[in-house]
């Protein structure tokens, strides 16, 4: 370490003397010539041109430089220039390791500038410390007389050069008992220790080493290190970030910081390289092999892919051998995606990956997470693989509720599939298929798969998404759910409401009353099976009477006035019209006549009462008994009764569950006729029904005649009225004013709790894009109740109105906002159309259970409707196009016109309506 | 982060070590001090207590999309000691 400089080595050479001497003394010329000297020079080098040099580590032309300077001013300031210049030159000298030369060079100085000596025994401390030369560097601090500026300079070169604690520890220029040989001694003790196994707090406690030494950077480094191993992550970085910069312990900074995990801003120097492979055990090669094959599976060349699958592998059996079937599980899942060559990545990873359950599941997730339907098929197909190695390898046995969730989840990835393209994959693979394979093909069969899944675990949930699939394909296949679905789980309601339901549509009302028996076994209370029975055993009857069955009929109605419900309201008024139709088709024409006289009596009025009997003998399909007195012969009075007598029996219609039967056109006319007449005389509830009835019958000024009489009252009624007012607006009138209305609606029905109206005026208010909800508080919401009393007239472009820009910042409605919960408002208070035509498909083939026609029927007609000629695989093309038009809603007429021209449709024979 | 991880458990964790995670994790985020969090592991094992829920919290399970290095990670982070020898080395150059 410390290395004595050979003797002579200190001796200038002569030429070097020799020019040493001149330069010397030229310097000490006479001030005169040193004017002449300066006026006819050339321009000087200046002082901020040399500094530059310095700063630039041109340290050999910045000494020229500043020599010629000095020469030619020779100041106090140029002879500091001039020093600060040979400092620079010795430093670079010793760094070139030229340490004889730089002596020399500091003898020179020395002798010429002897004021001199501190800055240069800080150079000569720092070429001592760097070339080992201890003693020569640590004699100094033998002098108690020593200047602080040396002390500090010396100690500056211990931090910044200073790497071999030992040698520190047994420098013979100090005494054995100073401080630094004593700090040093227990620094490489425990460094040892801390470098070679784990060590205990009080080994490296280092209480000799003081914060203020200069070796205290060793001290927390020891510190860090053992952080290191005691896998404290943070405070090793705490401990490393204590440490100064310039000080030799900071040089293992970035080393450390690689084995902690962090990727190093600049490559590592070899020996930190070096140390950190070794002691990481290669992980951080590793890291880095893995990183690069992840860039170049993001966007590298086949080639580069291959480069770094290899170099990955070979790295993971090297330092992780534990996680190699890993890694070739995911690269060979990835390189499948991209279409890579199986047996050349299987080659890069010097063997395939282990084709395990876990391989499967890892190959099937990540197909369906590509989310396109050939990625979906895949996925199935290698979730079936799944299963069948998961069973092997015992992680789920095959008749297990595992199974079941597989299957259903399976199932679930048909859900985002077009009809058109299951169609075309369906008739693929049965071309491609003998029908006697088939079944080992289940997984492509959303039916099969939940069918299976309902076997293994029949359950609730699993039916319920069995049955919404089901309902999306067609009636009968629900039903065969439902029905599956009852016998597996006889407690649960929903499969029997649900065939109830279907079974009452047909118009089977003993099968519909048979399940209804069987749901209130399960819960009587629930309140679509509290309504049920009324309605049903009123549609018997009246199913009865259509059948001409009377004696039927009256038995069911006998059933029906058993009921305590039967006897609320005008219900019992109900009762007495339908005694009255029975009796008029057994032509007991007494009994027809006092049954109408209760009626009137019952329903207050002749004209509620003939109303009654018309709607009931429509649905009977008695058209004797529809007929409605001529408006002409009836008195004033009675015409004056029409709004309220509508009122009335459609609300007892409703009440009961009837939502769809005819009303007398006449009639409903002169509703509107009288209404502005009557308005004060009827009741609240009658102006709500009216309201109802007007958007039903899609007469938007009744609507709005009855909104202004509702409003007129004012109370918790509001809410309602601005709601209808809202959906009688005529489109393209005021956006505006639509949209006031229906915030206005939402305000004042959540403060009365109107919830119907609050829920049918958001759908409205909400914006598509955003989700925001457009509102208005309560005090804003009466406003608008204020301003629309002040305008009864029905709006028409032109004709005015209340104005709300003051309210209304945004028009979130369209101009038609009465239809936008068109269907819905079917659902919730009209009931489902009913479309009879899906029950009258006897075709037993599952195929056509969505109402359509298979490819195969539809080449066929392609074919005899296409231009000749037409190949056959055109004529496929054309039938895809076709199936895919007829799911968008056209019919087959307008596809083939788009097709072929006008002339090419063809009527079709026995095609479902839709 | 996966169900298992906001728990601190492998994804083949039986029910009591499940259990035990969940306990110990609510004692370190109580309700009344770190709602959140807490929210999250209740959220965590209610889910993961259900073994259909389980069962396919580990069906689906995504962990495998995360990049490589993440993802391919060895068993135990080796240190080794290797003495002062290369410490020293590495620390000699500049």
């Amino acid at each position: 370490m410390i290395s004595q400089a050979p003797q002579g080595i200190l001796e200038i050479p002569p030429e070097k003397k020799e020019c040493w001497y001149r330069v010397s003394k030229k310097s000490r010329a006479s001030g005169a010539a040193r004017g002449l000297a300066h006026a006819g020079s050339a321009k000087p080098e200046s002082e901020e041109s040399i500094r530059r040099l310095i700063a630039e580590g041109k340290s050999k032309a910045a000494l020229d430089g500043a020599k010629q300077f000095h020469k030619q001013i020779s100041t106090a300031a140029s002879e500091g220039l001039l020093l600060d210049a040979y400092c620079a030159r010795i430093k670079s000298l010793v760094e070139q390791q030229m340490a004889p030369e730089a002596k020399s060079l500091i003898d020179v100085v020395r002798e010429r500038f002897p004021m001199a000596q501190s800055r240069l025994d800080a150079v000569l401390s720092g070429v001592a410390a760097r070339d080992g030369d201890l003693d020569g560097l640590l004699r100094p601090l033998n002098d108690p007389q020593l200047d602080a500026e040396r002390r500090a300079a010396i100690e500056q070169a211990i931090r910044t050069q200073l790497t071999d604690l030992n040698a520190l520890a047994k420098c013979a220029a100090l005494p054995a008992e100073h401080g630094l040989r004593q700090a040093a001694a227990a620094l490489d003790q425990a460094f040892q220790l801390v470098t070679t196994g784990p060590v205990t707090d009080e080994q490296i406690a280092l209480a000799e080493v003081s914060h203020r030494s200069p070796l205290a950077g060793w001290k927390t480094l020891i510190r860090a290190i053992a952080a290191f191993y005691r896998k404290e992550g943070g405070m090793c970085r705490e401990l490393l970030g204590a440490i100064k910069a310039d000080s030799v312990p900071a040089r293992l900074g970035a080393a450390v910081e690689a084995m902690l995990g962090s990727a190093p801003a600049v490559p590592l120097k070899q020996g930190a390289a070096k140390l950190v492979a070794a002691v990481s055990g290669g992980a951080a090669e590793l890291k880095e092999a893995l990183e690069k094959l992840e860039e170049a599976l993001q966007d590298g060349s086949d080639a580069a892919i291959h480069k770094a699958i290899r170099n990955a592998v070979q790295e993971c059996r090297r330092v992780a051998p534990e996680q190699l079937a890993r890694l070739k599980r995911s690269t060979s899942v990835r390189s499948k995606l991209m279409d890579l060559d199986p047996v050349h990545v299987a080659s890069s990873m010097e063997g395939a990956a282990v084709e395990d359950a876990e391989y499967f599941r890892v190959y099937s997730r990540a197909h369906e997470l590509e989310g396109e339907f050939d990625f979906t098929l895949d996925a199935c197909a290698t979730w079936d693989l799944y299963r069948r190695y998961a069973v092997r390898e015992g992680l789920f046995k095959e008749q297990s509720m595992e199974a079941a969730a597989l299957y259903l989840h399976m199932a679930s990835l048909f859900d985002g599939v077009p009809k058109y393209e299951r169609a075309v994959e369906k008739r693929r693979v049965q071309e491609s298929v003998p029908k006697s394979e088939l079944e080992s093909i289940y997984y492509w069969y959303p039916e099969k798969l939940y069918a299976r899944a309902c076997a293994l675990d029949p359950s609730r949930e699993s039916f319920a998404k069995w049955l919404s699939f089901a309902k999306d394909r067609s009636l009968r296949e629900s039903e065969r759910v439902a029905q599956a679905w009852s016998r597996a789980c006889p407690g649960d309601l929903e499969p029997v409401l649900f065939l109830m339901k279907g079974a009452e549509e047909r118009s089977n009302y003993p099968t519909a009353l048979g399940l209804l028996a069987q749901a209130e076994r399960i819960d009587a209370v629930h309140s679509q099976v509290r309504a049920a029975r009324l309605r049903l055993l009123a549609a018997s009857a009246i199913r009865h009477v259509q059948q001409k069955k009377p004696h039927l009929a009256e038995a069911k109605l006998a059933e029906m006035a058993a009921l305590p419900q039967a006897s609320q309201g005008d219900r019992p008024a109900f009762l007495a019209a339908m005694r009255e139709i029975i009796s008029f088709i057994s032509k007991q024409h007494k009994d027809a006549g006092a049954a109408h006289i209760e009626l009137e009596g019952l329903l207050e009025g002749r004209t509620a009462a003939h109303l009654l009997v018309s709607v009931l003998g429509g649905l009977c399909k008695r058209k004797e008994l529809e007929k409605m007195p001529p408006l002409q012969e009836i008195s004033k009075p009675e015409r004056a009764s029409i709004p309220a007598a509508f009122a009335r029996v459609t609300r007892l219609m409703a009440g009961i569950g009837f939502t769809k039967y005819d009303l007398p056109a006449n009639y409903a006319n002169e509703v509107e006729n009288q209404f502005s007449q009557v308005s004060g005389s009827l009741s609240l509830e009658d102006l709500r029904d009216l309201a109802h009835l007007g958007r039903l019958l899609v007469k938007h000024k009744l609507t709005w005649s009855v909104s202004n009489a509702g409003l007129a009252r004012g109370g918790t009624s509001e809410a309602f009225f601005l709601m209808a007012r809202a959906h009688a607006m005529p489109g393209g009138v005021s956006r505006e004013r639509v949209t006031a209305l229906a915030a206005a609606a939402v305000a004042l029905g959540r403060a009365y709790g109107d919830s119907e109206v609050v829920e049918i005026a958001l759908k409205g208010l909400r914006n598509p894009f955003s989700g925001e909800v457009f509102s208005l508080t309560i005090e804003q919401a009466r406003e608008v109740v204020k301003r629309e009393q002040a305008w009864p007239k029905f709006p028409s472009p032109g004709s005015g109105g209340p104005k709300y820009h003051d309210l209304v910042s945004e028009l979130r409605l369209p101009t038609d906002f009465f239809d936008l919960d068109g269907d819905d408002d079917d659902d919730d208070e009209f009931g489902d159309e009913f479309d009879e035509d899906e029950f009258c498909d006897d075709d037993d083939d599952d195929d056509d259970d969505d109402g359509m026609p298979d490819l195969d029927t539809i080449i066929r007609q392609i074919k005899a409707t296409a231009p000749p000629g037409v190949p056959p695989e055109i004529a496929e093309s054309m039938a895809k196009v076709m199936l895919q038009g007829m799911l968008e809603g056209k019919s087959p007429e307008e596809i083939m016109a788009e097709m072929f021209g006008p002339s090419g449709a063809r009527p079709k024979k026995g095609r479902k309506k839709r | 982060m996966t169900l298992h991880e906001i728990l601190g458990i492998s994804p083949s964790a039986t029910e009591p070590e499940i259990r035990a995670a969940y306990l110990e994790k609510v004692k370190a985020f109580p309700p009344d001090r770190s709602p959140e969090e807490f929210e999250k592991i209740r959220d965590a094992y209610e889910t993961l207590r259900d073994p259909r829920q389980r069962f396919l919290a580990q069906l689906l399970d995504t962990e495998f999309i995360k990049p490589l290095p993440q993802i391919i990670v060895p068993a135990q982070q080796r240190r080794a000691f290797v003495g002062p020898q290369l410490w020293l080395e590495a620390l000699k150059s500049k």
